[in-house]
């Protein structure tokens, strides 16, 4: 219920292991008028930050430090707490496409980011929220 | 009658001579016994004593079967052959050969194990007024010429039994060889088996080749028998055309002193050698590549640290024409960060690896041009040892010196112009120590104020899993101490 509540702004995750290339998002998030809940680094991290505030969509890194995958966090958040993402990356190929469809993403962002296509997304998954709620 | 005329003989002789009729006898160059028709021993020669181990006291008077039992037990017992040739010269009065037989005797009588012993024996009659009354047993031990013939027929056999298999005997003095029909086909030589010549099998081999394996047989003619005599070669024949062949062999002589002969077998292996050939080839082309790769990783880094540069650039320009004092820092401090990923880039290119970069090295070159971008009246200082690090550490490490030098430049010396920095790395067993100090003033405080360098710096610290201190120095000063995990 608290998921459509068009009073609050959209809250958004971000799982990202490289810390500048997070605070970059961070500010482009904060200026689209979201809300940044937490700056996770991988799938541990992503999970101790979704618990503690449940974000509307998670802005997902495919591939994060210490071999952990993006897929790995993203179909726990998907599967546990019911929360979609967007997903990150310079170069996924199509078969990676594949492999992330049944988790249902908001969009596939490449890398480097453009502020306009972020927008985009965001601004998708904002909808989603709103509709579902 | 013969034997009449040799009993005569024999009368005339010692009489003649003197001597008697038994010391005659032991004397003979053979070795033989007399024995008379009950098979009791009457005379032997000392040949025959040596050949049996025994003494003429042991012999004479006693029966040839006790003295020399039969301990054979098939059928056709080695006792009865002897025994039945005896009584055929006693029941004929001709003289019966015996070709090899066995009879295992022990070595003395005192030594009752029979050993293995082969003999060849002439049982011939001694007639005295025209009737049979002895038979000389005229013995020869032939269980040397067994046993070798026995070890020949093995060889014979093995070689007969391995007729699929390319064998051959080769025979350098008469330049034959004894070649199977496997090696003939092998060869493409139809009707060459057997003991041939040895020159239409030479002509097969590959002319760059032959002078080797010719030479390879003669520099072994030498050798003692049982050499391995082990060699690769190609042969060209008019169907297969050039294959490999590996010859296995050894050196063996029918009698010690006779010439030199190999006896061995060929294996076509042509696949194997290929396949050789053919990583050789995969191996060479992979090195290649790699090195092509190296080329073009190299090739990419340089090229990304030019792009950094000509941003850093595009900051520094921007700064020097901005109206703005606090424009002007932040821009430069952004040409400052960009500097040094850049600087981690060059170095990359210039060392030809990619995933570590020396950090010691590393470390100078970030001083040496932060220290350009500083006031002229601070002096940047360094100290450092040789340590590998990964890339992306080096890079967070980068960008952590950085911040740590620009908030000293920037805080430490307020209330003077003049100062010195000093950014010093050592390594202890597992961690990287690493301190950036000053001379300045004290620490600059800035309550609640989250500016982008010190988000910078506990971003990378908590990147690196490192640990931060910060106090004042012995002789005044800030420092800035960090402790960082080492990976290995």
């Amino acid at each position: 219920m608290t998921g459509g509540d068009p009073q609050r702004p959209l809250r958004v995750l971000i799982v990202e292991d490289e810390a500048l290339i997070a605070f970059d998002l961070e500010a482009q998030i904060e200026e689209c008028g979201y809300e940044v809940t937490d700056i996770a680094h991988s799938v541990q991290t992503c999970q101790a930050a979704a618990r503690h505030v449940r974000p509307d969509v998670a802005l997902m890194d495919y591939r994060l430090k210490n071999g952990d995958n993006g897929r790995d966090a993203a179909t726990w958040l998907r599967e546990t707490l019911g929360v979609p993402c967007i997903f990150l990356s310079g170069n996924l190929d199509e078969a990676t496409r594949e492999l992330l469809a049944p988790l249902d993403p908001i969009a596939f962002v490449g890398k480097p980011l453009l502020p306009p296509a972020l927008r985009a997304a965001l601004k998708k998954a904002d909808e989603a929220r709103l509709a579902n709620g | 009658m013969s034997g009449t005329r040799t009993d005569a003989m024999l009368d005339d002789w010692t009489m003649t001579l003197k001597i008697g009729a038994a010391d005659l006898l032991s004397s003979l160059p053979r070795s033989f016994a007399i024995i008379d028709l009950d098979m009791i021993f009457l005379e032997a020669s000392d040949g025959y004593l040596e050949l049996t181990g025994r003494t003429r006291e042991q012999l004479i008077g006693s029966h040839v079967f006790e003295r020399f039992p039969d301990v054979t037990s098939d059928a056709a017992s080695s006792g009865d052959i002897v025994r039945n040739s005896f009584r055929r010269v006693f029941e004929t009065g001709r003289p019966d050969k015996l070709d090899t037989y066995y009879y295992p005797i022990a070595p003395s009588p005192d030594d009752g194990a029979p050993q293995r012993r082969w003999w060849r024996a002439e049982n011939r009659p001694v007639f005295r007024n025209g009737r049979v009354v002895a038979l000389i047993h005229d013995v020869e031990d032939v269980t040397a010429d067994v046993i070798a013939q026995r070890e020949r027929d093995v060889r014979d056999r093995l070689i007969e039994s391995l007729s699929d298999v390319a064998t051959w005997q080769f025979h350098p003095q008469s330049q034959t060889v004894i070649a199977s029909a496997a090696l003939a086909e092998m060869c493409e030589l139809d009707g060459e088996t057997g003991d041939v010549l040895v020159a239409p099998y030479l002509d097969r081999v590959h002319p760059d080749d032959l002078e080797r394996v010719v030479s390879i047989f003669a520099a072994n003619a030498n050798a003692p028998a049982g050499t391995s005599v082990d060699f690769d070669f190609r042969v060209v024949t008019p169907q297969a055309g050039e294959r490999w062949f590996a010859c296995r062999s050894e050196l063996v002589r029918s009698e010690p002193n006779a010439p030199a002969a190999f006896i061995g077998l060929s294996i076509d292996i042509t696949e194997a050698k290929m396949r050789e050939v053919e990583l050789t080839r995969t191996i060479t082309e992979r090195d290649r590549l790699i090195e092509q790769k190296e080329v073009l990783l190299g090739e990419v880094n340089h090229r990304i640290k030019n792009s950094l540069q000509i941003v850093s650039s595009i900051l520094k320009l921007d700064a020097s024409h901005a109206h703005d004092e606090n424009m002007q820092g932040r821009l430069q401090a952004a040409a400052s960060r960009v500097q040094a990923v850049a600087s981690v880039h060059e170095l990359i290119y210039r060392a030809g690896q990619v995933d570590t970069v020396e950090f010691g090295e590393y470390l100078g070159d970030l001083c040496r041009a932060m220290e350009d971008s500083l006031p002229l009246e601070i002096a940047l200082i360094h100290e450092s040892v040789p340590l590998r690090v990964s890339t992306d550490r080096a890079i967070s490490l980068a960008l952590l010196v950085n911040e740590l030098v620009a908030n000293s430049a920037t805080h430490a010396f307020r209330d003077r112009k003049d100062g010195t920095i000093a950014v010093r790395a050592a390594v202890n067993e597992t961690r990287l120590e690493l301190s950036v100090s000053d001379n300045g003033d004290g620490r600059p405080e800035a309550p609640g104020h989250r500016g982008l360098g010190t988000r910078i710096i506990a971003a990378m610290v908590s990147q690196l899993e490192a640990e931060l201190r910060q106090f004042r120095g012995t002789q005044g000063g800030h420092v800035v101490h960090l402790s960082v995990p080492i990976d290995r």
